[in-house]
């Protein structure tokens, strides 16, 4: 029967569920990657038509999507999951008219909200990590919703996921705290499940106070941080903005309020736990 | 003869310091240009052919090989058509 092939996962926050065709065993898998319980099985009378949905196939993991301009596969359930929650985001924007979702890590400073926009290899998640293990707590650290009508991030329940292996540098400490809090992992990536002090909760606001750009060097012996011209700023976030849904000019009006209204840095540096001490003694 | 440059109409602008970003909301491309690529946008006010925009460069940074001008000036303006913030129009004049 087809109602035994498939099942549909509703997401807080997002309106329509992700069907899964013959691959049940996926659902333990992403529900391990979410902080809260913020993804409830919900029952069809029928297959639904969904803007997600995975199916095994022969080649593996196959996913379409409304965001996809051709099915993707994955053999490794991890990757599998790994890649739908890119989806994930385009649909919680979807659904939320006018936000955006910055490709970026976010951390609740005593001085309020910093985020850290992705750019290549920059080692915003080992950083991020870095900040939770020494007491600051993170809303994402990856991508971040920001509303429509202010300056105010939302924390996502998704863990932080670190690429393997880790650096040879990390301490002792930090690679012990990692290996406590595995939540999902495969041999390229490894969820890290934080509890309530270490991730704000799904929906947790906060404005946004500043914005760090990261430069890892890991030739670097000095490490810097200095105020950045809002242009840099500006620019790589822009670059990096999930949220195709909204008009262009929309965008860009909205990245400068934001921009304009925080403090805007640079931090170059070799050592995500120096960094992320540096960043506490300003910041927190 | 060279290709005679046109913007597309309704191309929106926003200053980025000495930089500029075009925008078009007909197709969400949204093009940052460089201080060199917003000197080229500007004088592109009215349709140019690629000679033109040469001559102007080349008068305007005498230290800089006309090679380099002419690549960096190519590379621009087929980046510029292929996200269709320009047009291209034949020089019917010198056909």
């Amino acid at each position: 029967m087809v109602e035994d092939r498939f099942s549909s996962l509703q997401f807080e926050g997002i309106d329509q569920p992700v069907v899964f065709l013959d691959c049940d065993e996926l659902y333990p898998l992403l529900k391990s990657i979410f902080r809260d319980s913020s993804i409830v099985r919900v029952h069809r009378a029928s297959e639904p038509t969904a803007q997600i949905t995975i199916r095994k196939t022969e080649s593996g993991y196959e996913r379409s999507s409304l965001w996809l301009e051709e099915p993707v596969v994955h053999r490794d359930p991890v990757d599998a999951v790994c890649d739908l929650t890119v989806d994930l985001i385009h649909a919680f924007v979807t659904d939320h008219q006018g936000y955006l979702c910055l490709h970026s890590a976010a951390a609740l400073f005593n001085q309020g909200l910093f985020l850290f926009p992705s750019t290549y290899r920059s080692g915003k998640s080992t950083l991020s990590l870095h900040l939770a293990f020494n007491g600051v707590p993170l809303f994402t650290d990856d991508a971040l919703p920001v509303a429509s009508d202010s300056n105010v991030g939302m924390a996502t329940a998704l863990y932080p996921r670190l690429r393997l292996p880790l650096p040879e540098s990390v301490t002792d400490g930090f690679r012990n705290y990692i290996r406590q809090r595995v939540a999902l992992r495969n041999d390229r990536y490894c969820y890290v499940s934080l509890d309530q002090n270490e991730q704000l909760r799904l929906g947790t606001t906060a404005p946004i106070e500043g914005i760090v750009l990261l430069d890892l060097n890991p030739d670097s012996e000095d490490m810097v941080l200095e105020q950045s011209g809002r242009k840099e700023v500006i620019k790589e976030i822009i670059l990096r903005n999930f949220a195709r849904q909204n008009k262009a000019l929309d965008i860009v009006e909205r990245i400068y309020e934001i921009v304009g209204n925080a403090d805007c840095y640079k931090l170059t540096y070799a050592d995500s736990d120096l960094a992320a001490k540096l960043l506490i003694k300003h910041f927190h | 003869m060279g290709s005679i440059y046109v913007r597309t109409p309704g191309i929106l602008e926003k200053k980025l310091d000495d930089e500029l970003l075009l925008i078009d909301n007909e197709t969400d491309v949204i093009f940052n240009l460089n201080p060199l690529g917003t000197a080229v946008w500007r004088f592109l006010d009215t349709p140019r052919q690629t000679d033109e925009i040469m001559a102007v460069l080349c008068a305007a940074f005498p230290g800089v090989p006309k090679e380099k001008i002419r690549e960096d000036i190519s590379r621009l303006l087929g980046q510029l058509v292929d996200c269709k913030l320009l047009v291209v129009q034949k020089n019917d004049l010198n056909s």
